[in-house]
Order: structure tokens, then C-alpha cells, then sequence
């Protein structure tokens, strides 16, 4: 079973996402801060990292904080981040290509 | 429900997302690095040769067309793995680890004046290296880019680009040490 860790600080979003997320038959963790999410990788074993952002530009920051953690880790986790913002272009997508992660936008 | 209208296209990402993962473990490339003139009970050591750099999938071993110095630079890469390496890095790492100093040394072709590669033809060799990896991931039959294998990073230096392996790396000691003479 796919284990999925979701990063997002709004709780009503995080649970319409887990609650989807299970109905796929994902083992799903919910973490509402940064800080759980990491202790949450170095401690699991967890498949993939979905980073909801609402932020226009401090996702960079904290998707690079998790890809360099996650590098460390023998089965690292890939990471997806989920933009909370209007379409800013394709500029978010290559940062996210540079930094050797998937973005996409919620509309 | 018009939330799990919104959700969708993420829930279809992270669909995707995880059979690819799935499907890599499976599948489960890896480099292997095959050093020669092994004098040592283990461990690599100054004097052995780097012989060939192949990817390994399932029982397929399929060996990459590199010239000595792109091999020396694969390795170098490998070795390194996880560290994400510069060109400049790459560059100093040749020009002072013993390893690559004393390459081949051992060997009774021993190359006594080795160009060194520069910054500049390091990129090419990068370059060169991840078309092999790109030729070799399509003969195995992967879904996979060579830019997934060979992944590039930005650093905080501008237009500054660190390279790492991604995927598993093994170094494989050929029995040389008779070859001395």
C-alpha cells in the first residue's frame, strides 16, 4: 500500500484530501506543520510528499527544504506540490523542474 | 462535492505519480561502475582502471559507450553519490583525489600523461554521458529520461549546475590483480 504524506495548513483542504487519498486505498498522514512532516519522513517510510502552498513564493523555500531531506533517505519519497494561488505563468513549474519536483495548480 | 471536483486533477497526479514509482521499483535501473587491476582485499584504491560503466536492469546489463575520461567522470559522479557535484567540483576531485591521479597505474597500459579534463569539457562529457544513459534506459525498454538518472540542480551561484545519480550505483571489482607485470 502507497503511503502518501500531505504538508497543507488548512485543516478542511487536508481532510477533502486524505479523505479522497483513502478512498484509493492510500495509507495517508496529515500533517499540518512543517516540523511534524519532517519527523514524519525520517521516521516512515513514505512514498510520496504532497506540499499544499498557498504561498507565492515561499513554496520554493520549503520544497527545497524537503528535497534535500528526502535525498538523504535510501527509498526517498518523491515530492509533488500543490499550488494554492492564481496561475502565475510557467515560471512555477520550471522552479519545480529545477528542483527536481512536480508542481501543479488547484483551480 | 465541488470540492472533489477541484481535487481531482491533483488526486490524478498523485495517481500517476505512484505507478511511476511503482513501476520504477520494479523495474529498478541501477549504474554499475566495473573497476579493474583490484589490488586491494576491498575497498577501491589508487593504481585500478575504471572499465566500463553499464545500467543494470533486472538481468540486462547493458554497457555505456564512454571514452576513458567519460568514464573517469562517471565515476567520479558515482562515487559521490548522494553529493550533487559542479563541474568545478568534478574538475578538482580529478585533479587531486589519488584515485584519479594514480588511474590505471596498475595496469601495463599504464598512461603515464593523462590530460586532465577542464570545467568547460566536463559539461561535455555530462552531456555525453546522459545521451549514453538516454540510449541505454530505451534499449531496456524504460519509461525513464536521462535527465531522471542524471539530474541536474540548480545552485545558489548563478548559472551554476550540480549533477548527482539518482538511481542506485554499484561498484564492481574485476580480479586484475594477475594482469600486473
Amino acid at each position: 500500500m502507497s503511503h502518501v504524506l500531505i504538508v497543507d495548513s488548512d485543516l478542511i483542504h487536508i481532510a477533502e484530501l486524505r479523505d479522497a487519498l483513502q478512498a484509493f486505498h492510500y495509507r495517508v498522514t496529515a500533517c499540518s506543520d512543517q516540523r511534524r512532516a519532517i519527523d514524519a519522513v525520517r521516521t516512515q517510510l513514505v512514498d510520496l510528499v504532497v506540499m499544499v502552498s498557498a504561498s507565492t513564493t515561499g513554496w520554493k523555500a520549503e520544497a527545497e527544504l524537503f528535497r534535500d531531506l528526502v535525498r538523504q533517505l535510501p527509498n526517498s519519497p518523491q515530492i509533488l506540490c500543490v499550488l494554492r494561488k492564481p496561475y502565475n505563468g510557467p515560471s512555477d513549474r520550471l522552479d519545480g523542474d529545477r528542483l527536481g519536483i512536480t508542481v501543479i495548480y488547484e483551480r | 462535492m465541488n470540492g472533489n471536483v477541484q481535487l481531482q486533477p491533483i488526486i490524478e497526479e498523485i495517481n500517476y505519480l505512484l505507478a511511476k514509482r511503482r513501476q520504477r521499483l520494479v523495474e529498478r535501473p541501477r549504474l554499475i561502475v566495473v573497476h579493474g587491476h583490484h589490488q586491494a582485499v576491498r575497498d577501491c584504491v589508487p593504481g585500478e582502471t575504471i572499465e566500463q560503466v553499464c545500467v543494470s536492469v533486472g538481468s540486462r546489463v547493458i554497457p555505456l559507450c564512454l571514452s576513458p575520461t567519460g568514464l573517469m567522470i562517471a565515476d567520479v559522479i558515482a562515487q559521490r553519490k548522494p553529493m550533487a557535484l559542479t563541474a568545478t567540483h568534478i574538475e578538482r576531485i580529478i585533479a587531486s583525489d589519488p584515485f584519479y591521479l594514480r588511474l590505471g597505474a596498475n595496469a601495463v597500459w599504464a598512461q603515464r600523461d593523462r590530460k586532465r579534463p577542464t570545467r568547460r569539457s566536463i559539461k561535455v562529457f555530462i552531456q555525453r554521458f546522459r545521451q549514453q544513459l538516454g540510449k541505454a534506459l530505451t534499449e531496456a525498454g524504460l519509461a525513464m529520461r536521462p535527465e531522471e538518472v542524471l539530474v541536474s540542480e540548480s545552485t545558489d551561484l548563478l548559472n551554476v549546475t550540480a549533477y548527482r545519480v539518482a538511481i542506485p550505483c554499484e561498484l564492481v571489482h574485476l580480479g586484475g590483480t594477475a594482469d600486473r607485470r
